[in-house]
């Protein structure tokens, strides 16, 4: 049985075991609060005044992105893999599989509200800085969306191995190693002033890239709902922009 | 199925500094009922968490039924049927539902719910498996953790501490699983602190004392009197 199969039963019982109608309906209705949330947030960024100069909103966009994606990793390693959906000592009669329980988490993964928050800033941000026309907005959102996706997948995959890795103790050792090196590479960019350099240097600066790329390839030729793979050709070029 | 039973080599757990079970070794053909018994921290309960695959050997390999539990442990899971010493319910859930939930996820027939209503009506369950399992005494929690492990009918079944507060109807419903998973050729290992039970449960008693096995026989050695006091000597 795949992950997938293994998680519909256990999602299902999640479900049943809300025995209340009325907390099931309360349950429904919290379900669409993040959507609703984000829709408040990416209009109302988009109808508020501009300011004189956006630029330097836009020069903190690769670092917050960045951040975003940082959190990702280190959020499901402070939860010890992820949200559960069960606490493990529960589930010890069922064979479930690890990947099904990775899969939980991050099924888990919006209903966390510190991810919400971050998720909120970075659309509501965005969507500010693309106002000058809804398709514009629109490509501004799905660049987001398509980078935060694949940030929160990409964090509960390290995560989780992460905490596999734990598991031994020559993995303990060499995570701890890690820790430190990551950790003494931080100190050394601070007292040595590079850190604004190096953050200029962040791989997020490329979705930010693709995001203005499709934005004016959008506000000139009139495209719309553009794919993350199409970005990549326009990115490679950022002086253009 | 595969009936080839457990095979336990050099099997070594830490706990940080502590050693919980030192190179244990064993071998357990199929069809055969074992007792695992000692005194409290000697290790039964962390050797039958290896033997689910929920906790992982620090050293050591762990066959069940020619399946290397650190190699593939989903594959051996699902050889497994497992009675942990404390809990392995969900609380909010029925006991019904717990039945469902491993059909479901061991890919079993419809045939299912037929053998887990003859459990239920074996252990006296039946009124109570629309009742979530927070509800249910230690008793009914210990017995429900029993049908949960036997449903599947496993080729391993490992039942930890089984008999604890549960009561002569239950206890007799707990050997009759035994002897039918022994009968149909599985291997069946029980942890217990209940001398007389073991032996009446099972044909072979390891003894385990600081991690390592300190007798390997018949549990008619260990039987009567004599049997609790050659026992005792074994512990200390």
């Amino acid at each position: 049985m795949s992950s997938p199969a293994q998680l519909r039963p256990l999602i299902a019982l999640r479900w049943k075991m809300v025995r209340e109608p009325s907390t099931r309906r309360g349950l429904a209705v919290a379900l669409f609060i993040p959507v609703a949330l984000l829709l408040i947030t990416i209009v109302s960024a988009r109808l508020y005044p501009a300011s004189a100069d956006s630029t330097t909103l836009l020069v903190i966009v690769p670092a917050l992105l960045l951040g975003f994606l940082v959190l990702s990793i280190f959020g499901p390693l402070a939860a010890g893999g992820g949200n559960e959906l069960y606490p493990a000592d529960q589930l010890v009669a069922f064979p479930i599989k690890s990947r099904t329980t990775a899969l939980a988490a991050l099924c888990l993964t919006p209903l966390n509200l510190a991810w919400l928050v971050q998720v909120l800033i970075a659309f509501g941000l965005m969507s500010y800085l693309a106002r000058s026309s809804w398709p514009t907005a629109l490509a501004a959102a799905t660049t987001i969306a398509v980078f935060i996706a694949g940030a929160t997948v990409f964090g509960q995959w390290v995560g989780w191995l992460i905490v596999g890795i734990r598991q031994r103790i020559i993995g303990r050792i060499v995570t701890w190693i890690v820790a430190l090196a990551l950790g003494m590479g931080f100190l050394a960019l601070l007292r040595s002033g590079s850190l604004t350099g190096f953050l200029d240097k962040s791989p997020t600066l490329w979705v930010v890239v693709a995001h203005w790329a499709q934005a004016k390839a959008i506000t000139h030729a009139g495209l719309s709902a553009p794919l993350f793979w199409a970005y990549s050709p326009l990115a490679s070029s950022p002086s253009r922009y | 199925m595969n009936h080839e039973g457990v095979d336990v080599k050099d099997l070594t757990i830490r706990f940080g500094r502590t050693t919980a079970i030192d190179q244990l070794s064993f071998s357990l053909t199929a069809g055969t009922s074992v007792a695992l018994i000692g005194r409290n921290g000697a290790g039964k309960s962390t050797t039958l968490r290896v033997l689910a695959g929920v906790l992982p050997p620090n050293a050591g390999e762990v066959m069940i039924n020619g399946i290397n539990i650190v190699k593939d442990p989903i594959a051996a899971r699902f050889e497994v049927g497992y009675c942990p010493d404390v809990g392995g319910l969900i609380p909010r859930a029925t006991l019904w539902e717990h039945l469902e939930l491993s059909a479901t996820i061991r890919g079993m027939d419809a045939s299912w719910q037929e053998r887990a209503k003859e459990l239920l009506t074996a252990f006296d369950l039946t009124g109570a498996a629309d009742r979530i399992t927070a509800e249910f005494s230690h008793g009914m929690s210990r017995r429900s953790a029993v049908i949960l492990a036997a449903l599947h009918q496993p080729t391993v079944l490992l039942l930890d501490e089984p008999f604890d507060g549960v009561d002569p109807l239950g206890v007799d419903a707990t050997m009759d699983v035994i002897a039918q998973a022994e009968a149909s050729g599985s291997t069946v290992i029980v942890s217990t602190h209940l001398l007389p039970l073991a032996v009446a449960a099972c044909s072979r008693a390891l003894v385990l004392a600081n991690g390592h096995i300190t007798s390997d026989g018949p549990t008619t050695e260990l039987a009567g009197l004599d049997g609790e006091q050659v026992y005792r000597r074994l512990l200390t």
